[in-house]
């Protein structure tokens, strides 16, 4: 499948993105978060896509309700596999450490499975703990981004990052832009003038 | 030819991302460090910093001046400085384009700042108006709660108060400071005759109605004096309380400031109460105390007079004894015996009266004694009788001698009240009702009657309205009555007569036919060889029973007191020829009397015969002799027959 031409709908915005887009949510409200997360779900699964979402802002039951207000049942999507959910801990984070590689392993993993499974294309939503700033590995949070970037080029998942402006210290929001290709401002996708290509960045780093 | 730097869309791209995200960071240093950040990207910067304010605004140092190498950008609103962007830069050249766009940015940025600390503010307002609200409304609560606390406080002390002055028993009534009623209790409100709600707010002068008893005039009122002295007072003796239904109260009182916690008379309490009963009760002792001392008086003349008397009376008995029925003397010595029956009865009703004795109750008809007292005493007056007695009249226990004494009182009142003549009318008959069986007797007479005012107290002692009298006649009489657990009323109208009424308790059974008093002795009784021993400390008397004794054939021997009587007795005990029959005067004065002296014979002699000998008939060992070891009396002065039968029986014993 060529997927340089494919677009898909996060759910939540008005645009379409390319399949594969590397997008940064940066939210101030939870609701903003949550809301966002289970339409870009529904959105996935109602396009026949597998989606991902590691949060600790949504529950099975919550997701389930979510979903059978649109006719989808959550126990079904879980045992085809259609939907994955877990705690962003547990998903960022082994042994308390941050680990790019293990997070970019797993997202390749996740890809090829997906395909595997028969699914045409997947997605996937991550919201990022703020703890990462102080955890061990945290300072190649940006690193790790600006890879993700790299590994979607040929492992097309669209990817969205949820950041909370709360938690995060303001320069490092400013940092994790440059590192998503888009992002997500007052519910518009824009390309961030701010990136700087995964070549360029890593470089530096 | 010089060409000005151009700017960067894609440094303009991000100045405007810049501007888009930056209200999503909501704190202000992390939008500041955002924000700088994001400039540092900007061409000609080498470092962005940020001051925020309030904060060292006034304190520019030289080097805060703009130069070449330095540039400020205020984040300002409305005269109100959040902070500024301080630029430091290695090509002002490069950045100077990008000054207006950056402005722009902090113009925004101040926007935005600015709404936060407005809504920061009126938040803040907010909060502490809520917080004032809140606190405000619990102290209201605490206070409310407080007063509930305070009010229930006072309501219990309203309560308490009011059931203490309720439960007592004095009245109480208190007032302001202008001696209008505040309060009055149960017992105020009985003796006044108002009740506490028309009372309240009326000035006291208007309950509280006093005179004084003396002089009927009106007495002084004590709020007034307690108001203006400020002391503590009590109304003088004498003051009667007149109630609102004319009822009259003779009272004892005072009247006390009522002060606050500060010492100021904030009113008046008057405490008072109904002593008209005390007083009539403290009259009655001093009536009392006054009659004891009669009783004593009268007990030392009588001891001597009765003596007399026995001597007198006896001696004409035994002069009696001695002539014969038709001879000429005898009518003067029976002429002589009735006036000593009056002597006697007159120093009967005094000592009556005065040591109020237990009457001698024997079974008898009241319609024998009714009938010959009054034709006795009315043996030759203007004063006509009527008697009504009823033929199957009941039977009575009385003292002869002290019914005799009442039907001849109220005799002779009834005659005293007709100066003019009239007519006497005595009833007697049986009434039975639910209480029991009474004798009923009423005295009418239609004389002068007795003003209303008198009424309740012509049974006083001393009380009466005849000049020149002694004021015992009827006392005596209601005593005796009195003692004969009967009852005596009067209905009197003025100028159309009097009735007295006596109820005396019938007698369970008839008793006998009286015998008629004999004089003289009895020839045919037997003459016994007793021998007595008399004991009396008068000479007189111990010579008169000594006659009738020796007229009846005893042998007598004499003694003058108590002690002597008993060694006589010890001493007879002992020879062998004990007396077969002891007399023994009860009062001795000076010595021991015939009481003690017959324990003392009795505890010698446990079978010894004493009679006892008495001029006061009504002395309770007289009234009750058996339980004191007695085997007879005999009541002086001595009666010939009467001494002959007592020896007899107590002979026979």
């Amino acid at each position: 499948m060529d997927h340089n031409h494919l677009t898909v709908s996060l759910g939540f915005t008005d645009e379409n993105v390319p399949l594969g887009a590397h997008i940064c949510q940066i939210y101030s409200e939870k609701n903003e978060c949550i809301d966002s997360l289970l339409k870009f779900l529904l959105s996935g699964l109602q396009q026949g896509e597998r989606t991902a979402c590691f949060s600790d802002k949504v529950d099975g039951s919550y997701l389930s309700e979510f979903l059978a207000n649109y006719n989808i049942a959550y126990d079904e999507c879980q045992h085809n596999q259609a939907v994955t959910l877990a705690g962003t801990s547990s998903v960022y984070f082994q042994n308390n450490l941050f680990d790019p590689d293990w997070m970019l392993s797993t997202l390749t993993n996740y890809y090829q499975e997906s395909l595997n499974l028969g699914f045409p294309i997947a997605r996937l939503i991550g919201e990022m703990p703020p703890e990462i700033q102080n955890i061990s590995g945290g300072n190649r949070l940006l690193e790790y981004e600006s890879r993700v970037s790299l590994l979607l080029e040929d492992h097309p998942v669209t990817t969205v990052c949820q950041y909370d402006a709360n938690l995060f210290d303001g320069a490092v929001i400013m940092d994790i832009l440059k590192v998503h290709p888009q992002m997500i401002v007052n519910g518009t996708v824009i390309y961030n003038p701010f990136y700087i290509p995964p070549n360029e960045f890593l470089n530096k780093v | 030819m010089d060409t000005k730097p151009s700017l960067s869309v894609e440094t303009l791209g991000q100045i405007a991302l810049i501007q888009g995200m930056v209200a999503h960071l909501p704190d202000k240093e992390n939008a500041l460090r955002f924000v700088c950040r994001g400039l540092a990207d900007v061409p000609g910067v080498n470092q962005v910093d940020y001051r925020i304010y309030p904060g060292s605004a006034d304190q520019k140092s030289p080097a805060d001046e703009p130069s070449p190498s330095f540039q400020r950008i205020s984040i300002r609103l409305k005269g109100y400085d959040h902070g500024e962007l301080l630029f430091h830069l290695n090509d002002i050249e490069a950045f100077s384009p990008y000054i207006p766009f950056i402005a722009n940015l902090s113009n925004m940025l101040a926007v935005i700042f600015e709404e936060r600390r407005q809504r920061y503010l009126n938040q803040s307002i907010l909060e502490n108006l809520e917080k004032r609200v809140y606190d405000r409304t619990k102290e209201l609560e605490l206070e409310i709660k407080e007063r509930k606390q305070a009010e229930e406080a006072l309501r219990k002390s309203e309560e308490g108060l009011r059931i203490t002055l309720n439960s007592i028993g004095d009245a109480v009534i208190s007032t302001d400071t202008n001696g209008v009623i505040t309060r009055m209790n149960p017992v105020a409100e009985t003796l006044t005759g108002w009740k506490q709600t028309e009372a309240l707010k009326k000035p006291l002068a208007d309950i509280f109605n006093i005179i004084d008893d003396r002089t009927r005039e009106p007495a002084e009122n004590p709020v007034v004096n307690v108001l203006k002295t400020g002391k503590t007072l009590g109304l003088t003796n004498h003051t009667v309380l007149i109630a609102k239904d004319g009822r009259e109260y003779q009272i004892a009182d005072s009247g006390a400031p009522i002060r606050d916690a500060a010492g100021r008379m904030i009113g008046v309490v008057l405490v008072f109460r109904d002593v008209t009963e005390q007083l009539k009760t403290e009259q009655e002792l001093l009536k009392i105390k006054k009659l004891e001392s009669v009783g004593l008086l009268a007990g030392g003349i009588a001891h001597d007079f009765n003596n007399l008397l026995t001597g007198l009376f006896g001696n004409i008995e035994m002069a009696k004894q001695s002539l014969p029925t038709g001879h000429k003397s005898y009518e003067f010595l029976e002429a002589a015996g009735r006036a000593m029956d009056t002597a006697i009865n007159l120093t009967k009703q005094l000592l009556t009266f005065a040591r109020g004795g237990d009457p001698i109750k024997e079974t008898l008809s009241a319609a024998e004694i009714i009938t010959d007292t009054a034709q006795f005493l009315l043996r030759g007056s203007s004063i006509g009788l009527q008697t009504d007695i009823a033929p199957d009249l009941w039977w009575i226990e009385a003292d002869k001698g002290q019914l005799s004494q009442v039907i001849s009182n109220l005799i002779i009142n009834a005659e005293q009240a007709m100066p003019m003549g009239g007519m006497i009318t005595i009833t007697a008959k049986n009434v039975e009702t639910s209480a029991g069986r009474t004798v009923q007797i009423t005295v009418r007479d239609k004389g002068v009657g007795i003003e209303r005012q008198y009424i309740d107290k012509i049974f006083d002692p001393y009380f009466t309205t005849k000049p020149g009298g002694s004021g015992l006649g009827l006392a005596t009489t209601h005593a005796i009555v009195r003692k004969h657990n009967g009852q005596i009323t009067v209905a009197s109208r003025l100028n159309q007569g009097t009735t007295f009424t006596i109820s005396l308790p019938a007698a369970k059974e008839a008793g006998e036919k009286p015998v008629k008093d004999q004089s003289i002795v009895n020839e045919s009784a037997a003459v016994s060889s007793a021998r007595i021993l008399v004991m009396d400390d008068e000479e007189m008397v111990r010579a008169v029973i000594g006659a009738m004794l020796n007229t009846m054939g005893y042998d007598v021997t004499f003694t003058t007191n108590g002690q002597e009587a008993i060694d006589q007795y010890r001493t007879a005990v002992e020879n062998g020829h004990p007396y077969d029959v002891v007399i023994t005067d009860l009062t001795i004065p000076g010595g021991m009397g015939g009481q003690a002296a017959a324990i003392e014979i009795l505890k010698t002699d446990p079978h010894a015969k004493i009679i006892a000998s008495s001029g006061y008939a009504t002395d309770p060992i007289m009234a009750n002799y058996q339980a004191y070891g007695f085997k007879g009396i005999i009541v002086k002065p001595y009666r010939l027959a009467h001494m002959q039968k007592v020896m007899q029986q107590v002979l026979e014993l």
